[in-house]
Protein backbone atom coordinates (compact mmCIF):
# COMPACT_ATOMS: atom_id res chain seq x y z
CA UNK A 1 0.00 0.00 0.00
CA UNK A 2 1.01 3.10 -1.06
CA UNK A 3 0.94 4.40 3.01
CA UNK A 4 3.80 1.49 3.25
CA UNK A 5 7.30 3.86 3.54
CA UNK A 6 5.37 6.71 6.04
CA UNK A 7 4.65 4.18 7.93
CA UNK A 8 8.36 2.99 7.85
CA UNK A 9 9.49 6.31 8.79
CA UNK A 10 6.57 6.18 12.14
CA UNK A 11 8.06 2.95 12.95
CA UNK A 12 12.02 3.54 12.70
CA UNK A 13 11.26 6.77 14.65
CA UNK A 14 9.23 4.60 17.17
CA UNK A 15 12.16 2.11 17.02
CA UNK A 16 14.18 4.99 18.69
CA UNK A 17 11.45 5.89 21.24
CA UNK A 18 10.08 8.80 19.26
CA UNK A 19 6.53 9.49 20.99
CA UNK A 20 5.06 11.97 18.40
CA UNK A 21 5.44 9.28 15.73
CA UNK A 22 4.34 6.42 17.70
CA UNK A 23 0.91 8.63 18.95
CA UNK A 24 0.71 8.79 14.87
CA UNK A 25 0.35 5.69 14.15
CA UNK A 26 -1.24 4.65 16.93
CA UNK A 27 -4.26 7.19 15.97
CA UNK A 28 -4.33 6.55 12.19
CA UNK A 29 -4.79 2.23 13.15
CA UNK A 30 -7.05 2.79 16.16
CA UNK A 31 -10.10 3.56 14.73
CA UNK A 32 -9.93 0.55 11.57
CA UNK A 33 -8.54 -1.69 14.44
CA UNK A 34 -11.26 -0.80 17.23
CA UNK A 35 -13.91 -1.72 14.45
CA UNK A 36 -12.09 -4.77 12.89
CA UNK A 37 -11.50 -6.11 16.93
CA UNK A 38 -14.78 -5.11 17.61
CA UNK A 39 -16.59 -7.54 14.64
CA UNK A 40 -13.76 -9.75 15.46
CA UNK A 41 -14.56 -10.35 18.90
CA UNK A 42 -17.52 -9.68 19.38
CA UNK A 43 -16.70 -8.59 22.53
CA UNK A 44 -16.66 -4.29 22.86
CA UNK A 45 -15.43 -4.61 26.64
CA UNK A 46 -11.97 -6.11 25.06
CA UNK A 47 -11.45 -3.70 22.50
CA UNK A 48 -9.66 -1.21 23.97
CA UNK A 49 -7.42 -3.61 25.52
CA UNK A 50 -6.12 -5.58 22.34
CA UNK A 51 -5.58 -2.51 21.16
CA UNK A 52 -3.40 -1.19 23.52
CA UNK A 53 -1.61 -5.13 23.83
CA UNK A 54 -0.84 -4.45 20.24
CA UNK A 55 0.37 -1.19 20.30
CA UNK A 56 2.21 -2.13 23.45
CA UNK A 57 4.00 -4.98 21.50
CA UNK A 58 4.68 -1.84 18.97
CA UNK A 59 6.12 -0.08 20.89
CA UNK A 60 8.64 -2.61 22.55
CA UNK A 61 9.54 -4.55 19.35
CA UNK A 62 9.23 -1.58 16.84
CA UNK A 63 13.37 -1.71 16.42
CA UNK A 64 12.98 -5.34 15.35
CA UNK A 65 10.52 -4.93 11.94
CA UNK A 66 12.67 -6.29 9.32
CA UNK A 67 10.36 -4.88 6.70
CA UNK A 68 9.95 -8.20 5.39
CA UNK A 69 6.65 -7.55 5.11
CA UNK A 70 4.38 -4.18 4.88
CA UNK A 71 3.71 -2.12 8.30
CA UNK A 72 0.38 -2.78 8.19
CA UNK A 73 0.81 -7.02 7.76
CA UNK A 74 2.87 -6.40 10.77
CA UNK A 75 0.91 -4.33 13.12
CA UNK A 76 -2.29 -6.34 12.12
CA UNK A 77 -0.65 -9.85 12.30
CA UNK A 78 0.22 -8.56 16.22
CA UNK A 79 -3.42 -7.53 16.70
CA UNK A 80 -4.71 -10.86 15.48
CA UNK A 81 -2.54 -12.70 17.85
CA UNK A 82 -3.21 -10.41 20.75
CA UNK A 83 -7.01 -11.12 20.05
CA UNK A 84 -6.41 -14.99 20.11
CA UNK A 85 -4.32 -14.13 23.80
CA UNK A 86 -6.96 -11.87 24.77
CA UNK A 87 -10.21 -14.11 23.75
CA UNK A 88 -8.46 -17.22 25.50
CA UNK A 89 -7.69 -14.90 28.68
CA UNK A 90 -11.41 -13.81 29.36
CA UNK A 91 -12.84 -17.30 28.40
CA UNK A 92 -14.68 -16.51 25.26
CA UNK A 93 -15.58 -19.97 23.31
CA UNK A 94 -13.11 -19.02 20.56
CA UNK A 95 -13.36 -20.55 17.29
CA UNK A 96 -16.70 -22.26 18.21
CA UNK A 97 -19.35 -20.79 16.41
CA UNK A 98 -22.56 -20.02 17.73
CA UNK A 99 -24.64 -23.54 17.84
CA UNK A 100 -28.19 -22.51 16.74
CA UNK A 101 -29.37 -19.58 14.64
CA UNK A 102 -33.01 -18.11 13.86
CA UNK A 103 -34.19 -19.48 10.72
CA UNK A 104 -32.79 -16.76 8.03
CA UNK A 105 -35.90 -17.52 5.61
CA UNK A 106 -38.11 -15.38 8.41
CA UNK A 107 -35.92 -12.10 7.33
CA UNK A 108 -36.33 -13.08 3.20
CA UNK A 109 -37.71 -9.42 2.86
CA UNK A 110 -35.18 -7.38 4.14
CA UNK A 111 -34.49 -3.51 3.41
CA UNK A 112 -30.47 -2.49 3.09
CA UNK A 113 -29.30 -2.37 6.68
CA UNK A 114 -31.33 -5.28 7.81
CA UNK A 115 -29.41 -7.18 5.43
CA UNK A 116 -26.18 -5.86 6.82
CA UNK A 117 -26.92 -7.00 10.03
CA UNK A 118 -28.29 -10.70 9.32
CA UNK A 119 -24.61 -11.14 7.68
CA UNK A 120 -23.52 -10.30 10.88
CA UNK A 121 -25.28 -13.05 12.84
CA UNK A 122 -24.02 -15.20 9.21
CA UNK A 123 -20.88 -14.13 9.89
CA UNK A 124 -20.44 -15.01 13.67
CA UNK A 125 -21.34 -18.93 12.90
CA UNK A 126 -18.29 -18.98 10.96
CA UNK A 127 -14.93 -20.13 12.94
CA UNK A 128 -12.68 -17.42 13.80
CA UNK A 129 -10.17 -18.02 11.42
CA UNK A 130 -12.68 -17.96 8.46
CA UNK A 131 -14.82 -14.79 9.95
CA UNK A 132 -11.07 -12.70 10.34
CA UNK A 133 -10.08 -14.00 6.95
CA UNK A 134 -13.47 -12.23 5.61
CA UNK A 135 -12.88 -9.10 7.64
CA UNK A 136 -9.36 -8.91 6.45
CA UNK A 137 -10.42 -9.34 2.79
CA UNK A 138 -13.31 -7.12 2.93
CA UNK A 139 -13.39 -4.61 5.91
CA UNK A 140 -9.88 -4.17 5.32
CA UNK A 141 -9.07 -4.36 1.99
CA UNK A 142 -6.11 -7.32 2.19
CA UNK A 143 -4.60 -8.74 -0.84
CA UNK A 144 -4.65 -12.66 -0.17
CA UNK A 145 -0.88 -12.77 0.42
CA UNK A 146 -1.05 -9.94 2.96
CA UNK A 147 -3.78 -11.97 4.71
CA UNK A 148 -1.10 -15.05 4.56
CA UNK A 149 1.40 -12.43 6.58
CA UNK A 150 -0.64 -11.47 9.13
CA UNK A 151 -2.38 -15.02 10.12
CA UNK A 152 1.16 -16.19 9.23
CA UNK A 153 -0.53 -19.16 7.29
CA UNK A 154 0.08 -20.11 3.78
CA UNK A 155 -1.46 -18.69 0.76
CA UNK A 156 -3.35 -21.96 0.15
CA UNK A 157 -4.72 -21.97 3.68
CA UNK A 158 -5.88 -18.10 3.15
CA UNK A 159 -7.63 -19.88 -0.12
CA UNK A 160 -9.11 -22.54 1.81
CA UNK A 161 -10.82 -20.59 4.63
CA UNK A 162 -12.19 -18.06 2.07
CA UNK A 163 -13.43 -20.63 0.21
CA UNK A 164 -15.35 -22.78 3.60
CA UNK A 165 -16.30 -19.21 4.54
CA UNK A 166 -18.44 -18.62 1.54
CA UNK A 167 -19.87 -22.21 0.99
CA UNK A 168 -21.02 -22.02 4.61
CA UNK A 169 -22.98 -18.27 4.25
CA UNK A 170 -24.05 -18.66 0.92
CA UNK A 171 -25.95 -21.65 3.15
CA UNK A 172 -26.50 -19.61 5.70
CA UNK A 173 -28.16 -16.88 3.75
CA UNK A 174 -30.67 -18.09 1.39
CA UNK A 175 -32.77 -15.27 1.10
CA UNK A 176 -29.69 -14.99 -1.16
CA UNK A 177 -32.22 -16.34 -3.70
CA UNK A 178 -34.07 -12.95 -3.37
CA UNK A 179 -30.73 -10.93 -4.02
CA UNK A 180 -30.14 -12.37 -7.07
CA UNK A 181 -33.68 -11.52 -7.99
CA UNK A 182 -32.96 -7.92 -7.32
CA UNK A 183 -29.10 -8.28 -8.73
CA UNK A 184 -30.95 -9.60 -12.31
CA UNK A 185 -31.40 -5.66 -12.87
CA UNK A 186 -27.90 -4.90 -11.83
CA UNK A 187 -25.66 -7.85 -12.16
CA UNK A 188 -22.18 -6.52 -11.46
CA UNK A 189 -24.14 -5.09 -8.21
CA UNK B 1 -7.45 -30.18 -22.29
CA UNK B 2 -10.94 -30.38 -23.81
CA UNK B 3 -12.91 -27.30 -24.42
CA UNK B 4 -15.39 -28.15 -21.32
CA UNK B 5 -12.17 -29.21 -19.04
CA UNK B 6 -11.42 -25.82 -19.79
CA UNK B 7 -14.59 -24.27 -18.92
CA UNK B 8 -13.84 -26.35 -15.82
CA UNK B 9 -10.74 -25.25 -14.94
CA UNK B 10 -11.39 -21.39 -15.62
CA UNK B 11 -14.41 -22.04 -13.46
CA UNK B 12 -12.36 -23.07 -10.46
CA UNK B 13 -9.76 -20.27 -10.88
CA UNK B 14 -12.82 -17.85 -11.31
CA UNK B 15 -14.38 -18.74 -8.62
CA UNK B 16 -11.21 -18.54 -6.12
CA UNK B 17 -10.32 -15.10 -7.69
CA UNK B 18 -13.40 -13.49 -6.92
CA UNK B 19 -13.08 -11.62 -3.69
CA UNK B 20 -9.95 -10.39 -4.66
CA UNK B 21 -11.56 -8.65 -7.82
CA UNK B 22 -14.25 -7.94 -5.20
CA UNK B 23 -11.86 -6.34 -3.03
CA UNK B 24 -9.64 -4.64 -5.67
CA UNK B 25 -6.62 -6.63 -4.98
CA UNK B 26 -6.76 -9.22 -7.64
CA UNK B 27 -3.72 -8.37 -10.42
CA UNK B 28 -4.40 -7.10 -13.86
CA UNK B 29 -4.35 -10.60 -15.15
CA UNK B 30 -6.38 -12.35 -12.73
CA UNK B 31 -9.25 -9.42 -13.15
CA UNK B 32 -8.99 -10.51 -17.42
CA UNK B 33 -9.22 -13.84 -16.73
CA UNK B 34 -12.14 -13.19 -14.53
CA UNK B 35 -13.76 -10.82 -17.03
CA UNK B 36 -12.93 -13.24 -19.54
CA UNK B 37 -15.14 -16.50 -18.15
CA UNK B 38 -18.11 -14.34 -16.23
CA UNK B 39 -18.99 -13.66 -19.97
CA UNK B 40 -19.94 -17.11 -20.14
CA UNK B 41 -20.81 -18.14 -16.52
CA UNK B 42 -24.07 -17.33 -15.20
CA UNK B 43 -23.16 -18.93 -11.51
CA UNK B 44 -19.73 -16.87 -11.45
CA UNK B 45 -22.08 -13.98 -12.21
CA UNK B 46 -24.13 -14.91 -9.23
CA UNK B 47 -21.44 -15.39 -7.20
CA UNK B 48 -19.62 -11.96 -8.01
CA UNK B 49 -22.79 -9.76 -6.66
CA UNK B 50 -23.18 -12.05 -3.87
CA UNK B 51 -19.95 -11.40 -2.80
CA UNK B 52 -19.49 -7.64 -3.61
CA UNK B 53 -22.96 -7.29 -1.67
CA UNK B 54 -21.47 -9.62 1.40
CA UNK B 55 -18.14 -6.79 0.81
CA UNK B 56 -19.80 -3.70 1.18
CA UNK B 57 -22.04 -5.24 4.12
CA UNK B 58 -18.95 -6.17 5.74
CA UNK B 59 -17.30 -2.66 4.66
CA UNK B 60 -20.25 -0.21 5.52
CA UNK B 61 -19.43 -0.22 9.44
CA UNK B 62 -21.69 2.35 11.30
CA UNK B 63 -20.58 1.82 14.53
CA UNK B 64 -19.12 4.48 16.33
CA UNK B 65 -15.70 4.51 17.46
CA UNK B 66 -14.43 5.23 20.86
CA UNK B 67 -11.82 8.57 21.04
CA UNK B 68 -8.50 7.11 20.85
CA UNK B 69 -6.69 9.79 23.09
CA UNK B 70 -8.06 8.15 26.51
CA UNK B 71 -6.86 4.55 25.30
CA UNK B 72 -3.48 6.10 24.11
CA UNK B 73 -2.67 8.12 27.71
CA UNK B 74 -3.35 4.42 29.33
CA UNK B 75 -1.07 3.01 26.96
CA UNK B 76 1.31 5.77 27.94
CA UNK B 77 0.87 4.94 31.35
CA UNK B 78 1.72 0.84 31.34
CA UNK B 79 4.63 1.90 28.81
CA UNK B 80 6.22 4.61 31.50
CA UNK B 81 5.14 1.69 34.32
CA UNK B 82 7.15 -0.83 32.62
CA UNK B 83 10.07 1.77 31.17
CA UNK B 84 10.53 2.92 34.92
CA UNK B 85 11.38 -0.39 36.29
CA UNK B 86 13.41 -2.32 32.66
CA UNK B 87 14.56 0.23 29.91
CA UNK B 88 13.57 -1.39 26.68
CA UNK B 89 16.66 -2.62 24.79
CA UNK B 90 16.64 -0.47 22.02
CA UNK B 91 17.54 2.84 24.85
CA UNK B 92 20.82 1.17 25.30
CA UNK B 93 23.88 1.71 22.31
CA UNK B 94 23.85 -0.52 19.41
CA UNK B 95 21.90 -0.35 16.54
CA UNK B 96 18.59 -2.48 15.49
CA UNK B 97 18.03 -3.22 11.93
CA UNK B 98 15.18 -0.93 11.70
CA UNK B 99 17.11 1.70 12.57
CA UNK B 100 19.60 0.80 9.65
CA UNK B 101 17.76 3.25 7.30
CA UNK B 102 17.14 6.21 9.46
CA UNK B 103 20.65 5.94 10.37
CA UNK B 104 21.79 5.50 6.70
CA UNK B 105 19.75 9.29 6.85
CA UNK B 106 21.93 10.64 9.48
CA UNK B 107 25.30 9.57 8.42
CA UNK B 108 24.86 11.13 5.10
CA UNK B 109 22.87 14.15 6.77
CA UNK B 110 25.85 15.13 8.13
CA UNK B 111 26.64 18.05 5.51
CA UNK B 112 23.38 19.20 6.42
CA UNK B 113 24.19 19.14 9.90
CA UNK B 114 27.01 21.27 9.90
CA UNK B 115 24.83 24.45 9.54
CA UNK B 116 25.36 24.60 13.10
CA UNK B 117 23.78 27.30 15.09
CA UNK B 118 20.82 25.95 15.74
CA UNK B 119 21.46 22.22 16.02
CA UNK B 120 21.86 20.62 19.11
CA UNK B 121 25.36 19.27 19.95
CA UNK B 122 25.63 15.72 18.43
CA UNK B 123 28.91 14.49 20.80
CA UNK B 124 27.87 11.89 23.51
CA UNK B 125 27.05 12.86 27.24
CA UNK B 126 29.61 11.99 29.64
CA UNK B 127 29.09 8.44 30.63
CA UNK B 128 26.49 8.10 27.74
CA UNK B 129 27.10 5.66 24.80
CA UNK B 130 27.48 6.65 21.43
CA UNK B 131 24.04 6.77 20.67
CA UNK B 132 21.57 8.91 22.22
CA UNK B 133 17.73 8.20 21.43
CA UNK B 134 15.46 11.23 19.82
CA UNK B 135 13.32 10.92 22.96
CA UNK B 136 16.04 11.47 25.67
CA UNK B 137 18.15 14.23 23.60
CA UNK B 138 15.46 15.89 21.80
CA UNK B 139 12.53 16.64 23.74
CA UNK B 140 10.31 19.58 21.98
CA UNK B 141 12.22 22.30 21.03
CA UNK B 142 10.29 25.15 22.79
CA UNK B 143 8.89 27.12 19.53
CA UNK B 144 9.08 24.00 17.13
CA UNK B 145 5.59 22.98 15.24
CA UNK B 146 7.13 20.38 13.03
CA UNK B 147 9.14 17.35 12.84
CA UNK B 148 11.10 16.43 9.52
CA UNK B 149 12.87 13.86 8.21
CA UNK B 150 15.12 15.19 4.97
CA UNK B 151 16.73 13.19 2.16
CA UNK B 152 20.28 12.88 2.35
CA UNK B 153 21.26 14.66 -0.53
CA UNK B 154 18.86 17.53 -0.09
CA UNK B 155 21.46 20.69 -0.70
CA UNK B 156 22.04 23.18 1.61
CA UNK B 157 21.17 25.66 -0.60
CA UNK B 158 17.99 23.66 -1.25
CA UNK B 159 16.80 23.25 2.24
CA UNK B 160 17.41 27.19 2.89
CA UNK B 161 15.27 27.58 -0.01
CA UNK B 162 12.92 24.78 1.14
CA UNK B 163 12.68 26.14 4.58
CA UNK B 164 11.84 30.34 3.46
CA UNK B 165 9.23 29.34 1.20
CA UNK B 166 7.69 27.34 3.35
CA UNK B 167 8.49 30.22 6.17
CA UNK B 168 10.34 28.04 8.42
CA UNK B 169 13.69 27.62 10.20
CA UNK B 170 15.66 25.01 12.27
CA UNK B 171 15.17 24.99 15.84
CA UNK B 172 16.68 21.53 16.58
CA UNK B 173 17.93 18.47 14.82
CA UNK B 174 18.85 16.65 13.13
CA UNK B 175 20.55 14.86 15.97
CA UNK B 176 21.38 11.01 15.98
CA UNK B 177 18.01 10.02 14.86
CA UNK B 178 17.88 12.69 11.89
CA UNK B 179 15.03 14.39 12.93
CA UNK B 180 14.64 18.12 12.58
CA UNK B 181 12.94 20.71 14.51
CA UNK B 182 11.39 23.06 12.81
CA UNK B 183 9.97 26.49 14.15
CA UNK B 184 8.19 29.36 12.28
CA UNK B 185 10.72 31.61 10.82
CA UNK B 186 9.21 34.83 12.02
CA UNK B 187 9.89 34.70 16.00
CA UNK B 188 6.65 36.68 16.80
CA UNK B 189 4.67 34.47 14.35
CA UNK B 190 2.25 32.70 16.55
CA UNK B 191 1.71 28.74 14.57
CA UNK B 192 -2.01 28.76 14.39
CA UNK B 193 -3.07 25.43 13.35
CA UNK B 194 -3.80 26.51 9.93
CA UNK B 195 -0.24 27.86 9.39
CA UNK B 196 1.35 24.57 10.41
CA UNK B 197 -0.82 22.58 8.15
CA UNK B 198 -0.11 24.86 5.39
CA UNK B 199 3.78 24.42 5.77
CA UNK B 200 3.03 20.91 6.26
CA UNK B 201 1.51 20.29 2.85
CA UNK B 202 4.51 22.52 1.43
CA UNK B 203 6.66 20.52 2.84
CA UNK B 204 5.43 17.11 1.89
CA UNK B 205 5.04 18.11 -1.34
CA UNK B 206 8.75 18.40 -1.89
CA UNK B 207 10.20 15.16 -2.47
CA UNK B 208 13.19 15.56 -0.65
CA UNK B 209 11.24 15.74 2.53
CA UNK B 210 10.86 11.95 3.74
CA UNK B 211 8.61 13.13 6.73
CA UNK B 212 6.93 16.08 8.18
CA UNK B 213 4.87 15.58 10.88
CA UNK B 214 3.38 18.35 13.32
CA UNK B 215 4.53 18.21 16.51
CA UNK B 216 1.82 17.52 19.06
CA UNK B 217 0.79 20.72 21.81
CA UNK B 218 -0.62 18.65 23.97
CA UNK B 219 1.05 18.07 27.14
CA UNK B 220 3.23 15.01 26.81
CA UNK B 221 4.68 12.85 29.95
CA UNK B 222 8.59 13.32 29.46
CA UNK B 223 10.54 10.45 29.00
ZN1 LIG C 1 -18.01 -20.01 -13.45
Amino acid sequence: MADNSRELLLLGLTAQGDRPSFETLYRSYHPRLSRFLSRLTQRQDLVEEVVNDTFWVVWQKAGEFRGTSLVSTWIMGIAYRCTLKSLRRSGSALSEPLADYEDPAASALQIEHELRDWIGKGMRHLPLEQRTTLELAYFLGHSCEEIAGILDCSVGTVKARMFHARVKLRNLLPSLGGIKERDRYEPLG
Amino acid sequence: MNHSDEIVSSHRTTWELIPWVVNGRASAEERRIVEQHLAECGDCRDELAFQTRLSSAIGAETQPVADPEPALQRLWQRIDGVEVEAPPRRRVAGLPLARGLLMAVVVEAVGIALLGGALWNRTAPQGGGPYVTYSEKAPVVPGATIHAVLAPDLKLSELQSLLQQSGLQIVGGPGDSGVYSLAPLSASAVASAATTQAQLERLRANPAVRLAEPIETAPRRGS
